[in-house]
C-alpha cells in the first residue's frame, strides 16, 4: 500500500523533472499591463441590487397569491341575482329582513332616486352588531383599486341533545367578537327535531376566523363549504361608468344654466334627468357590490344529533374512538388536499427562483474561474 | 514589488509543476498558467483574502488545465480522454525532456497518466501541490466527501501500478 509519504516522494519527483521556465512569470507581468481589473458580474452592485429587487418582487407576489388565496369561482345564484336585481331597481339594495329571533338587525337603507341637483352621495351605512359601522360608501370610494370578493359560505353543526340554544348563543358571541352580525336567523326549538339556521354578515378579513370559531363550539361539523367570486372588474367597471356619467351631468347642467328658452331648459332637464337616473341605478349596484365584498355570509345550520345515532355511537369507547379516528383522518386529508394547492405554486415558485439562483451563481462563478 | 509579483514567486513553480502533472505538456501548462494567473489577477477583487485564495488559485489553475484537455479532445473529435491525453504527452514530448527525466519520474508520470482525469487532478492537488481535502474540494467544485473518496480510489489504483511499487518496495525493504 502507498503511503502519503510515498506518494508525496513521488510526484515531488515526477513534478521536479519538469524544468520551471524562467521567463514564465515574466510573461505574466508583461500580459497583465494589456486588461485592467474585471469586477464579476457577481460582485457588481447593480446586479446585486437587481438581484435583490427582483427577489423582492417575487417574494411580494407569493405572498400576495398566497393571501388572496386561489379564488372559488362557485358562488350562490342567490347573490348575483340580489346584486344584479338591486341594480336593475335603481335604488339601494333592499334592506336585511329580520326574521325572529332576538339578535339585533342591521338597517340598511339607499338613497337613490333623487333627480336633478348634483346628488349622488352615498346614503346611510349598516349599523353592525358590536357597535361599529361600516361605511359602505366610503369604503367603495376609497377602496376601488383593492380586491373585492364576494365570498358566502356553510357550516352544518350537529349537537347533542337539548345544546341548541347554547350553540346558537354561542355562534352569536362568535359572530359578536369578530365585529359582525347576524343578518337572519330562525329556530326551532320544540318539537322532535330542534334546530336553528343564522346567516351571519361578518368582515371578509375575519371569514376564516369565523369559520375556526364555529369549529370551536365544541358541536360536530359536518360538513363547511365556502365559495368566492371575484367581482373587482365588476366593481372598477361600474365606478368608471358612474364618474364618466357625473362628468356628463355637470356638462349638462353648463349647458342648462345657459339655456335661454324654456324649449332648451325642458330638453336639457330632461338628458339630466335621464343620466341622474343611470347614476343612480350605478350607484345602487355598486353598494351592492360593497357590502357583498365587505361581509362575507356565513350560514350555518344547527340540528341535533339522531338519537339512535347517538346510542349506537355511545354503546363502545372503543366505537367512539375508531369513529373519531376516520374523522380526524378524513378531515386530515381535506385539510391536506385543501392546503396543496398553495403549498404546490410556493414549492413550484421557490423551485423555480432556486433553479434560477443556481443557474446565475455557477454562471458566475465560471465567468471568474 | 506588487502582489501579483508576490504571488509569481510564491506559487508559480507550483502551480506549473502541478500543471505539468495534469497535462503531461510543459508548452499546454505554461499556457494554462499563465492564463490562470492573469485571470486571478484580473478578478482579483472577487479572490477571497488568506489561504483560501490558493484554493482558488489552483481552481482556476485546474479548470484551465481541463479547458485545455477538452479543447484537445474536441479538436482530436475523440472522447477517452486519457487516451487523448496521453497521445498528446506522448506525441509533444520532446526527446530532450524524456532523456532527461529520470526513470523514477518517467515512470510516475505514465503511472499518472493511466489515471483517469477526475482522480488524477485530486491527487496531484493533495500531494505534489500540498493541497487540504477542503481546499481541493474548492478547487475541483466538488465536496470533501468526494475528495477523499477520488483520493482512496487513486491511491488503490496507484498502489495495484507494479511501476510504482517497484520503487516503493525496495525502499522499504531498506528500512
Amino acid at each position: 500500500m502507498l503511503t502519503d509519504d510515498d506518494l508525496t516522494r513521488l510526484l515531488e519527483e515526477a513534478g521536479s523533472s519538469y524544468d520551471v521556465p524562467l521567463e514564465g512569470p515574466d510573461y505574466v507581468l508583461e500580459e497583465r499591463a494589456d486588461g485592467g481589473t474585471v469586477v464579476p458580474l457577481f460582485r457588481r452592485r447593480w446586479v446585486q441590487l437587481s438581484a435583490a429587487a427582483a427577489v423582492l418582487v417575487v417574494g411580494a407576489l407569493v405572498a400576495q397569491s398566497v393571501g388572496n388565496s386561489p379564488l372559488d369561482t362557485r358562488t350562490t345564484a342567490s347573490e348575483n341575482s340580489a346584486a344584479l336585481d338591486a341594480g336593475r331597481d335603481g335604488g339601494a339594495p333592499a334592506s336585511v329582513a329580520s326574521q325572529g329571533g332576538s339578535t339585533a338587525i342591521p338597517s340598511y337603507s339607499g338613497g337613490g332616486g333623487t333627480t336633478g341637483g348634483t346628488s349622488g352621495a352615498v346614503a346611510s351605512a349598516p349599523q353592525v352588531a358590536g357597535g361599529k359601522a361600516v361605511q359602505q360608501g366610503s369604503v367603495a370610494a376609497t377602496v376601488d383599486d383593492t380586491n373585492r370578493v364576494v365570498k358566502t359560505g356553510t357550516v352544518t353543526l350537529l349537537v347533542d341533545k337539548g345544546k341548541v340554544s347554547a350553540t346558537v348563543q354561542g355562534l352569536q358571541a362568535v359572530v359578536t367578537g369578530a365585529r359582525g352580525f347576524i343578518a337572519n336567523q330562525s329556530s326551532q326549538e320544540i318539537g322532535s327535531n330542534p334546530s336553528a339556521t343564522l346567516t351571519m354578515r361578518v368582515p371578509v378579513a375575519s371569514f376564516e376566523s369565523i369559520i375556526k370559531g364555529v369549529r370551536g363550539l365544541g358541536a360536530k361539523v359536518v360538513s363547511v363549504e365556502s365559495s368566492g367570486k371575484d367581482v373587482t372588474a365588476e366593481y372598477a367597471d361600474t365606478a368608471a361608468q358612474i364618474a364618466s356619467l357625473k362628468a356628463a351631468r355637470a356638462r349638462f347642467l353648463t349647458i342648462l344654466s345657459g339655456a335661454r328658452t324654456i324649449g332648451e331648459t325642458l330638453s336639457v332637464q330632461q338628458r339630466v334627468d335621464e343620466v341622474q337616473g343611470r347614476i343612480d341605478r350605478l350607484e345602487g349596484q355598486r353598494r351592492v357590490l360593497a357590502n357583498q365584498s365587505d361581509l362575507a355570509t356565513l350560514t350555518v345550520s344547527v340540528s341535533e344529533k339522531d338519537p339512535t345515532a347517538l346510542a349506537t355511537k355511545e354503546r363502545s369507547g372503543f366505537g367512539k374512538a375508531w369513529d373519531d379516528a376516520k374523522d380526524g383522518f378524513t378531515s386530515g386529508v381535506q385539510a391536506l388536499v385543501a392546503h396543496s394547492g398553495r403549498a404546490l405554486l410556493v414549492l413550484l415558485v421557490g423551485a423555480v427562483a432556486f433553479v434560477v439562483l443556481r443557474l446565475g451563481w455557477r454562471f458566475a462563478r465560471r465567468r471568474f474561474v | 514589488m506588487d502582489e501579483l509579483d508576490e504571488w509569481l514567486k510564491r506559487d508559480y513553480a507550483t502551480a506549473y509543476r502541478t500543471a505539468c502533472l495534469v497535462l503531461r505538456n510543459p508548452i499546454d501548462a505554461q499556457d494554462a498558467v499563465q492564463e490562470a494567473f492573469l485571470r486571478v489577477w484580473r478578478f482579483r477583487d472577487a479572490v477571497p483574502a488568506g489561504d483560501a485564495r490558493k484554493a482558488w488559485l489552483y481552481r482556476v489553475v485546474v479548470n484551465a488545465c481541463i479547458s485545455r484537455i477538452r479543447s484537445e479532445q474536441s479538436r482530436t473529435g475523440r472522447d477517452d480522454g486519457d487516451l487523448a491525453l496521453e497521445t498528446l504527452a506522448s506525441t509533444q514530448l520532446t526527446p530532450h525532456d524524456s532523456a532527461e527525466r529520470s526513470q523514477l519520474a518517467g515512470d510516475v508520470v505514465a503511472a499518472l497518466a493511466d489515471l483517469p482525469e477526475t482522480l488524477r487532478v485530486p491527487l496531484v492537488l493533495r500531494f505534489y501541490a500540498g493541497l487540504s481535502e477542503k481546499e481541493i474540494a474548492v478547487a475541483i467544485g466538488r465536496r470533501p466527501g468526494t475528495v477523499k473518496s477520488r483520493l482512496y480510489d487513486a491511491r488503490q489504483r496507484l498502489a495495484l501500478d507494479p511501476r510504482l511499487t517497484a520503487w516503493v518496495a525496495p525502499q522499504e525493504a531498506a528500512q
